[in-house]
């Protein structure tokens, strides 16, 4: 549905996308994942056609954004990053007036702006003023103006960016609806955020794709070991030495904890191994008192901070050889 | 229509919004009220001044000078009529382009079917509707001279087809202006800039070499206004009123062009 070859967008000399290429298969729900400033909305603005690339390869079912983009407009509904709603219009004229303007038949937009307004669970709200709407609604008629000429591609950039928890569940609900008929690509800067939602992420970094795989198969790559935090009453030091010497062991710190006299350890375990039982033994069997322990999975955050600290870092080398 | 794909929405729309827009239902009211207070002060002057020129005939028994009262109120009126279209215009226009800019409505223009041309025209087309609606009010008060027995019918449907004109050019200069900002208040400040650029440009004409004098009287927009309101349609000012708007219709475009190249900052 979606090809992506070699983007480049410069502004001036500074390149917010540079050098991009990933593939979105029909019917695939995708997350565009980078920090602030990372090219994501440069990316997705090319694919609505909104705007040119400076160079590469940008297509949405086959058709080029810059050589056919009524072609690729006619498929594509799109989200901004902030909703396009005229304020004093309300909601089912507003819906009217883009119906007309994304070329829906005459016949057909009656219909179309009442399924966009059901889909979107807005029927209660559609002669309201969108002034007088909160935040998350305006969100779902964001939506539904992007659903409403039937296009088989959604783009999404960042949906779900300042709502409150309930909206978020909404929207994402919402969100998960629509992706089964439609193609989706949803952006967002945090990865926990989109994990639920998406089979699929592309991460990008200044402007390039630093990692493009499965949530799974991500946090298995990248993810390492658990990380394991165990609490123990006794003599500092005894445990400084000892605990970074056991296998399996790949790091390990120890700070005082909120208890006076018992010591937290947060360790880091290599990949694929529980080291639970073998730092338990060992820290009875030192004479310590193993007093508590909880393991947690690699977050996707750190997932992604390692990832983008990565390229960083090796940027920051390559400058410093330059 | 393919060129101006589009625009009918957009105008709809557009006039629409003015419509349920405070600010333009407030600024509805000032200027029809202006214009009647004009318009009764005018009229109850060239009435006092025309039963002068009646008193000084009865006296003095000269013949054929008696003062044409409504001649003379339909020319002032409408002079003072094109004084505040300056200031009304780039308000109806600030928010044509800036607003949609800033608002981020642009990206759903840039991504529907629609042309450049079309937003354009679109654009256009709703502010000059809303300026012919409120000027038709202006228009209706001339009929009250009727009560007195004489009117000047067609120097005020003249008049007001130069008002008209007049307004169309004022539109697109103020249209572009919104279109190279993206701040309703700087539009407004920067299109009355521009409208006075264009009004007053005249004004030192005459200290200039006067191979120049004649291109710069024809630049000023009031000069060409000079005959309508006496009743005169003329090739020269009818050219004036179809060049100015195109020429900043063209530079509107040019600026969409430019948009669409370059993309609005996503605020
Ligand atoms: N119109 C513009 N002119 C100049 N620079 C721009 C423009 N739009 C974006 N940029 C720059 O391009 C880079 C990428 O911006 P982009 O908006 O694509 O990032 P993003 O990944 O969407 O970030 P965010 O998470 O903040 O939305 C940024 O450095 C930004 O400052
Ligand atoms: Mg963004």
């Amino acid at each position: 549905m979606i090809h992506v070859e070699n983007l480049v967008k410069r502004y001036g000399s500074n390149a917010a996308v540079d050098g991009v290429s990933f593939d979105v298969a029909a019917g695939e729900v995708v997350g565009l994942l980078g920090p602030n400033g990372a090219g994501k909305s440069t990316t997705m603005r090319i694919l609505t056609g909104a705007m040119p690339p400076t160079d590469g390869i940008a297509e949405v079912a086959g058709h080029d954004v810059v050589e056919a983009p009524l072609d690729v407009k006619s498929r594509v509904g799109y989200l901004p990053e902030v909703p396009p709603l005229y304020p004093e219009m309300k909601v089912r004229s507003f819906l009217k007036f883009v119906a007309e303007l994304k070329g829906v038949p005459r016949r057909d937009r009656k219909a179309r702006v009442e399924s966009a307004l059901s889909r979107c669970w807005l029927e209660e709200r559609a002669d309201q003023p969108i002034e007088q709407l909160s935040k998350g609604y305006k969100q779902r008629v964001g939506l539904a103006q992007a659903i409403l000429h039937d296009p088989e591609l959604l783009i999404l950039d960042e949906p779900t960016s300042g709502l409150d928890p309930r909206q978020i569940i909404e929207v994402r609900q919402l969100i998960r609806d629509l992706a089964g008929d439609h193609t989706v690509v949803l952006s967002s800067h945090i990865l926990s955020e989109i994990s639920a939602s998406v089979q699929r992420v592309v991460v990008i970094n200044e402007g390039k794709v630093v990692a493009a795989d499965s949530v799974d198969e991500l946090s298995r790559r990248f993810g390492g070991g658990d990380q394991v935090t165990v609490q123990v009453r006794g003599d500092a030091d005894a445990l400084r030495r000892m605990l970074p010497s056991l296998p399996g062991v790949a790091d390990a710190r120890i700070v005082e904890d909120v208890e006076s006299d018992v010591w937290r350890c947060d360790l880091s375990a290599a990949p694929d191994t529980d080291v639970r039982p073998r730092v338990a033994a060992a820290v009875v069997n030192a004479g310590f008192e193993l007093i508590g322990m909880t393991r947690r999975e690699m977050g996707l955050e750190e997932i992604f901070l390692r990832l983008t600290d990565e390229v960083n870092q090796d940027a920051d080398a390559e400058d410093q050889a330059a | 229509m393919r060129f101006l794909r589009g625009g009918w929405a957009i105008c709809k729309r557009e006039l629409h919004s003015y419509f349920v827009s405070p600010v333009a239902y407030a600024l509805l009211a000032i200027f029809w009220l202006a214009e009647g207070i004009f318009f009764v002060s005018i009229l109850g002057y060239w009435a006092a001044q025309g039963r002068n020129a009646d008193a000084r005939v009865q006296e003095f028994g000269a013949e054929g000078n008696l003062l044409n009262v409504p001649a003379m109120v339909a020319g002032s009126f409408l002079d003072v009529t094109a004084l505040v279209l300056m200031f009304v215009v780039p308000i109806i226009a600030m928010g044509l382009l800036s607003e949609e800019k800033r608002r981020g409505t642009m990206d759903l223009l840039l991504t529907s079917p629609v042309s450049n041309a079309g937003i354009m025209w679109g654009k256009f087309c709703g502010a000059y509707v809303f300026l012919l609606f409120m000027l038709t009010p202006p228009f209706l008060f001339q009929f009250v001279m009727d009560f007195y027995g004489d009117n000047e019918f067609g120097t005020f449907v003249t008049g007001f087809l130069g008002l008209a004109l007049m307004s169309a050019s004022m539109l697109a200069a103020t249209l572009w202006v919104s279109s190279i900002t993206k701040n309703q208040v700087v539009s407004a400040f920067a299109g009355y800039g521009v409208l006075m650029v264009f009004w007053f440009i005249d004004a030192p004409a005459n200290l200039l070499p006067s191979i120049y004098q004649d291109g710069v009287r024809w630049l000023s927009i009031h000069n060409h206004f000079g005959d309508f309101r006496v009743g005169v349609i003329s090739g020269r000012d009818l050219n004036y009123f179809v060049w100015f708007p195109a020429f900043f219709l063209f530079l509107t475009y040019t600026a969409l062009e430019s948009i669409r190249w370059r993309g609005v900052r996503s605020s």
